[in-house]
């Protein structure tokens, strides 16, 4: 299952940059290195166990746990 | 500019309405009925007072600073490295919420696709969402208004048929306990309400700028109007056990039964959810692309919509092991995020906005 998570999400990230790259080849050196870097955050996330791990949703849930205890 | 697309004012409103209505139509009424047992009908009204701030917010700020967006007005009023920081929690806060609608829809969806995994019924979303994003504001905008009799009719057909069996005398006893249950009832859809502010996003392409406060305003009062009446007819239909009800507006529709003829109306219900969490998803989206473009002064967002895409779909699962820590998200941290970020900081940006006596000259110049 892990393995073809991390296969699908490479080929994904690879089909996402076949599509763009042709376009994005004429714009600016710092489009370019946006695009770059979104796609390569995704693509470590996807190789990761994401559910498992604390993530931004947790975050925010510890956050404001107090008020949603004041709100019951 | 990095948007060209010119729309309507009817089209933003046709716009903003769904983004409001499309969560409030899954599971609004049993949210409010939790806090404010038969007092949910004057939630809406409560809540809807912080939609009427954000959207009046939102045409000031534009008003001021014609063409532009918060990501891009927050950089005028308060400078490059606050700006900085201002726009990447907005721009985390618009991923984080799109990726917490997105899981909702795809949890009931897969009520009725059982064995279909959960990152197929997302992606396919999220596909959708970004073809309407690469079309542009433009495709938006007119993909809305095309859905829009469609996100209506079916709900008022529904109250139509199930009305002979609607039992006024649930609203009994009015304001049992004050007004405080049903204030806090509000605090769920007042986040819902506080996401007309997206229409900061909206306003710069806007073709005809003094129909905007109309719009925005009728849409405001439609989705209070929906809200009320569609808490009224789940109640006075479950009573008491409304709270209880995960998915009311379904159940309502499940209910109806005409001659044997007009059954399972569920899927109608669930077809208008749909069309609803297109608009909402490609609205959030939309917004999230564009600001990061803004944010990092790039000359286009195309390139970005694919990547942000994926992001969306990976947030969707991250620190998420179960359907619960997304209900209590969507219960309590999304509100309070959409109030700060879509009421407030907008508000506080506006007042240091109006005491420096900041605003846009030249774009004032060009467009008379």
């Amino acid at each position: 299952m892990k393995w073809v998570q991390i296969v699908a999400m490479s080929v994904l990230a690879c089909i996402l940059f076949a599509l763009e790259w042709p376009r994005l080849s004429r714009l600016p050196k710092r489009d370019k290195a946006a695009f770059i870097t979104l796609l390569f955050v995704a693509w470590v996330l996807s190789m990761l166990d994401l559910p498992n791990l604390p993530g931004p949703t947790t975050f925010i849930n510890a956050l404001f746990r107090p008020l949603g205890q004041y709100l019951e | 500019m990095l948007e060209t697309g010119k729309i309507s004012a009817l089209q933003i409103g046709m716009l903003i309405y769904p983004v409001v209505m499309s969560t409030a139509m899954l599971s609004g009424p049993s949210l409010m009925a939790q806090q404010a047992q038969n007092d949910l009908w004057l939630s809406p009204l409560w809540a809807s007072l912080g939609g009427f701030f954000s959207v009046w917010i939102a045409i000031q700020l534009n008003k001021r600073f014609p063409g532009m967006s918060i990501i891009e007005l927050a950089r005028e009023i308060t400078g490059k490295a606050p700006a900085a920081v201002l726009g990447f929690l907005y721009l985390y806060v618009l991923l984080q919420a799109n990726a917490v609608i997105v899981r909702e829809y795809a949890d009931f969806i897969a009520y009725f696709l059982q064995e279909t995994p959960l990152v197929l019924i997302m992606g396919a979303l999220i596909l959708v969402c970004s073809l309407a994003v690469k079309g542009g504001i433009e495709v938006m905008g007119r993909t809305a208004q095309v859905f829009f009799p469609a996100f209506i009719l079916p709900l008022l057909m529904m109250i139509g048929l199930v009305f002979p069996a609607l039992d006024p005398g649930n609203l009994l006893p009015i304001l049992d306990k004050g007004l405080l249950p049903s204030v806090k009832g509000a605090y769920i859809p007042l986040g819902w309400f506080s996401e007309m502010f997206l229409i900061s996003y909206l306003l710069p392409s806007l073709s005809d700028r003094k129909y905007a406060a109309t719009s925005a305003f009728f849409a405001v009062v439609g989705a209070m109007l929906t809200m009320v009446i569609v808490n009224m007819v789940t109640l006075f239909l479950m009573g008491d056990a409304l709270d209880n009800v995960l998915f009311p507006i379904m159940d309502t529709a499940r209910y109806v039964n005409v001659a044997d003829f007009f059954e399972n109306m569920d899927s109608a219900v669930m077809a208008v959810w749909v069309i609803g969490v297109y608009v909402k998803v490609s609205m959030f989206y939309y917004a999230t692309v564009l600001g990061t473009a803004q944010w990092l002064n790039l000359t286009s967002y195309q390139p970005l919509i694919l990547p942000v895409g994926m992001l969306i779909l990976l947030f969707c699962f991250w620190g998420v092991p179960s359907v619960y820590i997304v209900k209590e998200a969507a219960a309590v941290a999304i509100p309070a995020l959409f109030v700060l970020f879509f009421c407030f900081i907008p508000a506080g940006l506006l007042l240091w906005a109006i005491v420096r006596g900041k605003r846009n000259r030249t774009e004032e110049a060009e467009s008379g």
